[in-house]
């Protein structure tokens, strides 16, 4: 491959997904949002939130699995089957499906404890070795959705 | 959409009807905004739902706005309103144009004279005497509030198919914590600059009504320091202009409360647009609102929520 030049490692195989991104986002920008009349206000607030969506979807990478994130709490879940708020909502090895609403009820029970007493040593270990894996995943994915703010509130280049 | 608005207007006014200019305004999420002048010089603006988005109806929104103007407070006065879908393809309702200044979408900068007369026609509109045009419908005293943390919960149950632990968590701590009312008023729920007509010195109209509801003044107010009069001023000069304007007084845990629910509010709201989004309106802003700021939102109430 010559320098400067882009790989095509297959001929015959699918444009990378990015790089179609790639060109929705260019051609917009460049091709579609200059040509708009200057009281089509709508239609650029679209385009211009169009150009963000399309750069976060080229830029995000692989879109982590529902299912890692569901092992995860689980995971956090078995670690304190020990725990009486964590044990009235989940039994060891449970189904992954309802993790995410024993979580919830969990979190729930564990207000209602720090409520009654702030030093509940079995709330104050939900808090800490569960509730803070729940934070930590929506962190993971607001450092990628917070890219889409800028678009949203109608800024071409922040 | 044109010929559709002409016969159904003709059948609200009663006569024939010219259309002259119908294009959308770019401004609102949650609602699509038309701007409607009838060959005869009538101005209107037509508001039409789209598709579920934030859990709230025209329906509701239209009679609470019929309700503030009939109790004398600045707000557009609404016309018709269609509430079956079956003329645009959406529930939608049709008020009056209202001449003002206009600002920027994120412009939040009001002058003194501005920030007063808001906060003035605010504790107005919270201190009318709404019984013999609104149903309280169980919204009295503290279970104002416990319906309000219900029906976003709800919303937020209803717009995804698992369940969120962060909206458990909050809806809890929310339940828990519920502080008594002084006073249970017509509440606009998303008040502030960006959020009226305005003439530079006085509000002409409150608009974007949609989450408005009976319950606990403070959550305006909270919202006005915390949402949508952020950039303003300060938390303590709003809280100086409170107290001095209106002779409002909340003590610090009042609006950490309101401060919480109103991003559990707007966490819920906003969840409901990636279900629009993937359903019936893929439109950008609606993946932006059901992901980043439903997200935003979410994580705020979190960290207060984790601080106490």
């Amino acid at each position: 491959m010559s320098p400067g030049r882009s790989a095509v490692a297959d001929p015959q195989g699918p444009i990378d997904e990015a790089a179609l991104w790639r060109c929705v986002e260019t051609m917009v920008r460049e091709v579609l949002l200059p040509g708009l009349r200057d009281d089509a206000d709508w239609a650029r607030t679209v385009a211009v939130q169009l150009v963000g969506l399309a750069r976060y979807a080229g830029g995000r990478g692989a879109v982590p699995a529902g299912d890692a994130r569901r092992d995860e709490l689980a995971g956090a879940l078995d670690a304190l089957a020990d725990n009486s708020i964590v044990a009235r909502h989940w039994a060891p090895d449970g189904d992954r499906v309802v993790v995410r609403d024993a979580v919830g009820r969990i979190l729930a029970e564990a207000v209602h404890r720090v409520a009654e007493d702030a030093d509940d040593p079995e709330a104050g270990e939900v808090r800490a070795l569960l509730r803070a894996v729940v934070v930590r995943q929506l962190d993971d994915e607001l450092a990628l959705t917070s890219r889409l703010v800028p678009a949203f509130r109608g800024q071409l280049d922040a | 959409m044109r010929e559709a608005l002409t016969s159904w207007l003709a059948e609200q006014l009663g006569s024939a009807v010219e259309i002259a200019d119908l294009g959308r305004i770019a401004t609102g999420n949650s609602r699509a905004m038309w701007r409607l002048n009838l060959v005869d010089g009538s101005r209107f603006v037509v508001r039409v739902e789209q598709g579920g988005v934030f859990g709230t109806s025209g329906a509701e929104e239209f009679r609470l706005m019929q309700a503030a103007h009939r109790l004398g407070c600045p707000v557009a006065r609404v016309r018709w309103t269609e509430p079956t879908g079956a003329v645009v393809g959406q529930p939608f309702f049709v008020m009056d144009y209202l001449d003002g200044a206009a600002t920027g979408r994120d412009d939040r900068s009001l002058s003194p004279a501005l920030a007063t007369d808001l906060v003035v026609q605010l504790d107005r509109l919270h201190h009318t005497d709404w019984a013999a045009h609104l149903d309280a419908g169980g919204a009295d005293g503290v279970a104002a509030t416990h319906l309000q943390v219900d029906r976003w919960h709800e919303v937020a149950r209803d717009a995804v198919d698992e369940t969120s632990p962060l909206i458990e968590e909050a809806a809890a701590w929310l339940h828990r914590h519920a502080p008594q009312p002084r006073l249970v008023g017509i509440v606009h729920g998303d008040p502030g600059p960006g959020n009226m007509v305005h003439d530079g010195e006085r509000v002409i109209a409150f608009t974007d009504w949609e989450f408005a509801h009976l319950g606990d003044p403070a959550e305006d107010w909270a919202y006005l320091i915390g949402m949508r009069g952020a950039k303003t001023m300060s938390p303590a000069e709003w809280r100086t202009l409170f107290r001095t304007a209106a002779g409002v007084e909340l003590s610090d845990d009042e609006f950490r409360y309101w401060a919480v629910f109103n991003f559990f509010k707007g966490a819920c709201a906003n969840l409901t647009c990636r279900r629009v989004f993937l359903t019936n309106n893929p439109a950008p802003n609606m993946a932006m609102i059901g992901t980043a700021l439903h997200q935003t939102y979410l994580r705020n109430a979190a960290e207060l929520i984790g601080a106490t």
